[in-house]
């Protein structure tokens, strides 16, 4: 608790004591007043009433009168008197009522003081959840706080870092975006001007040998430019296909099939596909139903082998082998896994932030466009399951499927 | 720390007062009427002692309120009891007395001197109890308690008192507008602190005799004292 909060609760607390001493002393006054037990009072009074006979005697007239006085301050002596007969009880217990009311206020005072400290280390709970909140990369903390002292201006700025946080997280990503474009506009640049260049020179040597004329090394050579330009144009058109097949991701058609043998068969159909590679499942024991579009399947699995037999063959890694392994898991979510582990050179660290993005690739500039695994995770998705990098280093990288738990 | 010890002390005190202020000598006598009213007279003289004499002049109205246990053969208790209030009033110069009885009835005197008192209370007769059997075995145990003032100048006196205490002290008033102003009471600033203090004013016995009354045989039967 602050100083000033202390001093403040002090102050109330003495103010208080003093208020009802004041407001006790002046009844204390007043009655010691009344009172009037002092034995010069009560000889004064007696005498008072002395007087009052012997004037009744010496003025008959008038001796109704006296005697009505004579009454008042015998009554008034009656008081006193029985006062007197009372005078410690009477002290003891206006002492024992200060003292009630004076702890009472002490004992009030004092609960509201700890009632404070219970709020204030409530509020001090609270940022400090808020701030551990903060620390952990929250960044749509609201704290509640609506009174302006420490507690409260500190609560502020928590929310106030947790604003300029997000803020800026989204200039990030707005960053990040504009890096990933910048890149695909500069691959795509390069795409298009490697073929479109080549094509360019081979035109302007098919024009100068036109005008060389009909000679049969001639024509050989514009039937073999032909080609050429013919090829780079094909390679356009490739370019193309790779961004139409990205834009028009069909959704899959689900159907109820047998995870294990889907995966048995490709691994089968595809054993010779690459060279490089050595394909092994090991089936389950038991039928692992989900619903999927095995053709989309398929593409998702040839892509990542694809992957691994590049990734062998760019490093000089040579042969590999690439293993399925389909399983149960239970994260809150009941899920299928279908694991695909190979051994090769891992993802280079730079891109594994990203490897699902689209123009994410560690390849060279006119050797792929990166959007296998952006168009692998899009088809995961549509099928309610996700596509994940579950680890990789220099031994090798493993992806895994998730499919939903179908009901049996 | 002092008040409760002097508390102890007084209530001490008065306890050994109380234990035995009087020789048992002399005490007082009792008889029981065929009616089977126990009746006690020859009260000592306690009035001319030095702890009760000056209560006797204040003006309030003391008052010795007795206390009656007969006991028959078999243990049997009966309780009984009476008021004597004395009161000096001064503007006449006579002590008002009243002798009231179990039954309720009251004799009323007014007596002017302090002798003639005291031989006024030696021939009390005060009917103390009802139901006993006559012509029993009977031990009774007499205890007069001195009370300094009557319950009704309690009252009037917790009244004044509470009022004083609620209450501002008037203004002298010098028109007869500022006196109307000083008539209305003033409102009090502490109802219960005032009710607390002003029922502090109770009436405490200050001392207290006990004899064992003797028997006196009661030739007939007597009719109630009134």
């Amino acid at each position: 608790m602050s100083l000033r909060v202390t001093l403040l609760t002090l102050l109330a607390l003495v103010a208080a004591a003093a208020l009802v001493f004041q407001a006790f002393q002046r009844q204390l006054s007043g009655a010691w007043f009344a009172f009037g037990v002092h034995p010069d009072v009560l000889s004064l009074i007696d005498r008072s009433l002395d007087d009052q006979k012997r004037l009744a005697r010496a003025d008959p007239e008038h001796a109704a009168d006296y005697r009505r006085r004579f009454d008042e301050v015998r009554a008034l002596q009656t008081h006193f008197k029985v006062l007197a007969y009372n005078r410690q009880e009477i002290v003891e217990r206006y002492e024992q009522t200060l003292l009630a009311v004076v702890s009472g206020i002490v004992i009030l005072a004092g609960s509201g003081y700890a009632w404070r400290q219970i709020r204030q280390e409530l509020r001090l709970a609270r940022l400090q959840r808020s701030l551990s909140d903060l620390s952990a990369g929250r960044t749509d903390i609201r704290v509640g706080e609506r009174r302006r002292d420490v507690i409260g201006r500190i609560a502020a700025m928590v929310e106030q870092t947790s604003r300029v946080m997000a803020r800026d997280r989204r200039r990030l990503a707005s960053l990040e975006n504009l890096s990933a474009w910048q890149d695909a506009a500069r691959r795509h640049a390069h795409e298009m001007r490697t073929p479109l260049t080549a094509a360019k020179l081979e035109l302007i040597r098919m024009r100068s040998l036109l005008e060389v004329g009909d000679e049969p090394e001639a024509r050989a050579e514009l039937n073999r430019l032909q080609e050429s330009v013919g090829q780079e144009i094909d390679r356009l058109g490739l370019f193309t296909q790779g961004f139409t097949s990205f834009a028009r991701v069909p959704q899959p058609t689900l159907k109820r099939q047998d995870l294990g043998r889907l995966v048995g068969e490709l691994a089968d159909l595809f054993a010779s596909a690459w060279p490089e590679l050595t394909l092994r499942f090991a089936p389950p024991e038991r039928p692992v139903e989900v619903l999927v579009d095995a053709e989309m399947l398929r593409q998702v699995l040839v892509n990542l082998c694809d992957n691994s037999a590049l990734a062998l063959r760019e490093r000089g890694r040579g042969a590999g082998t690439v293993a399925f392994s389909i399983a149960a898991l239970d994260e809150g979510v009941a899920l299928n896994t279908l694991d695909v582990a190979d051994d090769g050179p891992g993802v280079l660290p730079e891109i594994r932030g990203r490897l699902f993005e689209p123009y994410t690739t560690s390849r060279k500039i006119g050797e792929g466009m990166g959007l296998g695994l952006a168009i692998s995770r899009k088809i995961l998705l549509d099928h309610g399951g996700d596509l994940e990098l579950l680890r990789t280093s220099e031994a090798g990288t493993v992806f895994r499927l998730l499919f939903p738990r179908v009901p049996s | 720390m002092w008040r409760p010890l002097r508390t102890t002390l007084c209530a001490v005190s008065l306890a050994v007062l109380a234990a035995g202020a009087v020789p048992a000598a002399e005490g007082p006598s009792f008889t029981v009427g065929r009616d089977g009213v126990l009746r006690v007279s020859g009260l000592p003289d306690i009035l001319s002692r030095p702890e009760v004499r000056p209560h006797l002049s204040t003006g309030l109205t003391t008052t010795f309120s007795l206390r009656v246990t007969a006991t028959d053969e078999t243990g049997k208790k009966t309780q009984g009891g009476g008021r004597i209030d004395i009161r000096w009033e001064p503007w006449d110069e006579v002590f008002l007395t009243a002798a009231l009885s179990a039954d309720g009835h009251a004799r009323r005197e007014s007596i002017p001197s302090l002798d003639r008192l005291a031989a006024w209370w030696h021939s009390l007769e005060i009917p103390a109890a009802a139901g006993l059997a006559p012509g029993g075995r009977w031990t009774v145990r007499v205890e007069v308690n001195v009370i300094p003032f009557s319950a009704s100048e309690q009252r009037d006196t917790q009244r004044w008192f509470s009022d004083s205490l609620g209450q501002a002290p008037p203004a002298p008033a010098t028109s007869p507008q500022e006196q109307a102003t000083a008539a209305r009471p003033v409102p009090a600033n502490g109802g219960v602190l005032d009710l607390l203090i002003a029922t502090s004013i109770k009436r405490h016995s200050l001392i207290s005799f006990t004899w064992t009354a003797t028997p006196h045989p009661a030739p007939e039967q007597r009719k109630p004292t009134s």
